[in-house]
């Protein structure tokens, strides 16, 4: 029985990575089309992928296109005009409108459906993340390279940083270039810090509660549960995009760190793309209601997490751990300065 | 009804307890498991003399059965040597005889000598554990004849007790909770018969308001003290009412989701608790019902999932 892969690299074509390869057919997929010169651009890159040896089908999957039907049809009927007519028996392009399946030359049958649901399933997952704004855009960049500037991860590509948050090589580019004061780059075109980016720092901490979508919850019984209550609660729900951080998650990577027991508890939620759900904020506590004044002590904080990957370290046990950088701002927002510098300080000279 | 403002008297639970234990024949105490506020107030206020239970009873469980009628004999006698005195009401103004049907006689009431606030009553567990209704037993003394009263979940009083440095049992608080959660599957009309500081409250409201608040005494102990609880009631269940405990574990929680529900039911059981077991503390009805949702989470959900298994 032959196995469906995702993105998966094709031979003979290093450039091209297939959304899906499902034996000898290959797949491809746009999301939300509306620009008609792309379209022709992907029909023709499919034409050329399938004069590759042992590739039988290549299939364009088109998802909520913006463009009519009838214009997706003139599109087609464009391109057959130049592309060989062998070449051309092996292209086919899928539609999906409100879960309705269509295609041309043909209408995919009931077992080609559900493998297509499954492609466009799994490729709107691993869409670019749509972060509100190009500021919170460059704020995701700028922490992702300070942790893998603080965890000494050594420099990275510009396509690693398109993958790790999600964002598109203009906006990566374009956050680079802003962040360039404090960036070395490589003639292998990679890049890192080279040093704590101060002026970008205190920036983010000015609009740190923006940035990640910070939600306060106070207690609301005045009986508050502890946050090492909260976290045991949260351990057994056994969430794995939601991550612990804060002064527990700091002290985790800084065991010395000197902070004796913990005023609240900060959590991390990865939620690139859809609006966050915080029902299970009432599982750990129904005493927790949201509170939208600053001023009120907090006995939970969640922060939200845009980029696709959320850089959480899990225990043997499951457990979510936000990643140091996520820590670092928690315990500024909680005012623990000499802490917050503590932890940097220890995170800088190669702790973590 | 009788309107007294005050039908609870605080009393000091270590000293009531010391003062029991004194007047009881040291061979029928191994017999006796104290229940109710008093045990709720000994359980969670010992050692703190400055806190205080409002109460005007301290209920004697007589288990096992087969013992009960013996040691209840023995208790009576020994308290009334010890001139603890006949609590007469506007019903029995001194003891039963032996012509007295059971059903007529005084329940087994006493009053510690110059104390005549607060009342001993001596109580038994249901001949059979599927037999819920109030049931009396007689028990005939040198000083009269009395009644032994049985009824509801009595049974899961004497459920692993916790034996005191005073050398008597005294129920476990969440066994407690749970027989009152298990006697009011729903919120019924029926009030009390006095009024508690001058209002007229349901039982249902009364007694789950002590769910309640001894769910907040117990997290107040240890916050996640609750999350232990359905372990202990599950196998409380299995073992007293072998064939039933999946309906009744699944009927447990259902009153007490009626009166967080309701905001009349609520303040009630808000009001029970201002004058009973959390005087000195009272909490917000607000509060009251963040605790019952906190009860419902950590323990009545996982109870009923154990059932549902």
């Amino acid at each position: 029985m032959k196995e469906l892969k995702f993105e998966q690299p094709v031979a003979h074509w290093p450039d091209f990575r297939a959304d899906a390869v499902l034996g000898d057919t290959i797949f491809a997929v746009l999301i939300g089309q509306r620009d008609t010169r792309r379209l022709r651009a992907a029909i023709l890159e499919m034409a050329r992928i399938s004069t590759g040896k042992d590739i039988r089908q290549v299939v364009l999957i088109l998802e909520e296109p913006q463009l009519t039907t009838a214009r997706l049809l003139d599109e087609w009927e464009g391109a057959a005009g130049v592309i060989r007519p062998e070449l051309l028996t092996r292209l086919s392009m899928v539609i999906r409108r409100k879960g309705i399946w269509t295609g041309i030359p043909k209408t995919p049958n009931t077992d080609e459906q559900a493998t297509l649901n499954k492609i466009v399933n799994h490729r709107a997952i691993q869409r670019p993340v749509r972060i509100s704004s190009q500021g919170g855009a460059y704020y995701e960049i700028l922490r992702l390279m300070l942790h893998e500037w603080l965890l000494a991860k050594g420099p990275i590509t510009i396509k690693r940083i398109v993958e790790m948050s999600g964002t598109s090589y203009p906006t990566v580019a374009k956050s680079l270039a802003r962040m360039e004061h404090y960036l070395k780059r490589h003639s292998d075109r990679r890049v890192a810090l080279q040093t704590f980016p101060h002026g970008e720092w205190t920036r983010l901490l000015a609009a740190v509660d923006e940035v990640r979508g910070t939600v306060r919850f106070v207690d609301r019984s005045g009986q508050p549960r502890s946050p090492e209550s909260l976290m045991r609660r949260l351990q057994k729900l056994q969430v794995p995009d939601i991550a612990i951080g804060g002064a527990p998650g700091a002290k985790r990577y800084y065991p010395d760190l000197d902070l004796v027991g913990t005023p609240r508890l900060d959590l991390c939620v990865h939620c690139p793309e859809k609006k966050i759900d915080f029902d299970f904020v009432q599982h750990l506590d129904p005493a927790l209601e949201q509170s939208s004044d600053p001023y009120i002590p907090a006995h939970l904080v969640v922060h939200t997490i845009r980029r696709r990957d959320p850089l959480f370290d899990f225990d043997a046990d499951g457990t979510a751990w936000a990643d140091p950088v996520e820590c670092l701002l928690d315990l500024h927002e909680a005012h623990l300065e000499p802490q917050a510098l503590a932890f940097l300080n220890y995170l800088k000279t190669g702790g973590a | 009804m009788t309107d007294e403002p005050n039908i609870f008297h605080s009393v000091s639970p270590e000293a009531v307890l010391q003062e029991i234990v004194a007047a009881l024949p040291e061979e029928c105490r191994k017999n006796i498991v104290i229940i109710g506020s008093l045990a709720v107030g000994y359980h969670y206020f010992r050692g703190q003399s400055s806190m205080v239970v409002r109460t005007k009873y301290a209920d004697c469980l007589l288990s096992p059965r087969i013992e009960a009628i013996q040691a209840g004999v023995a208790a009576t006698e020994k308290l009334f040597e010890n001139h603890w005195e006949f609590r007469k009401d506007d019903r029995w103004i001194q003891p039963g005889t032996a012509d007295t049907p059971t059903h007529e006689l005084p329940a087994a009431r006493m009053n510690p000598p110059g104390s005549p606030h607060w009342f001993i009553e001596l109580l038994t567990v249901p001949e059979a554990t599927n037999d819920r209704r109030i049931s009396h037993t007689r028990i005939a003394t040198r000083f009269g004849h009395f009644s032994l009263v049985s009824f509801g979940f009595l049974s899961l009083m004497n459920y692993e007790p916790i034996k005191t440095s005073l050398g008597i049992c005294i129920a476990r608080p969440e066994m407690m909770a749970l027989a009152n959660l298990l006697s009011h599957p729903e919120i019924e009309s029926e009030t009390m018969k006095g009024l508690i500081a001058s209002r007229e409250i349901k039982r249902s409201n009364k007694d789950l308001g002590r769910v309640l608040a001894i769910a907040i005494l117990a997290t107040n102990s240890n916050e996640d003290a609750l999350l232990e609880w359905p372990r202990i009631w599950g196998a409380a269940l299995q073992d007293r009412y072998p064939k039933e405990w999946k309906r009744l574990a699944s009927l447990a929680g259902q009153g007490l989701r009626q009166m967080i529900a309701s905001e009349s039911d609520l303040e009630e059981a808000r009001h029970t608790c201002e004058w009973g077991l959390l005087a000195s503390n009272p909490p917000t009805a607000a509060a009251l019902r963040i605790a019952g949702r906190r009860l419902i989470q950590d323990a009545i959900a996982p109870l009923e999932a154990l059932a549902a298994d």
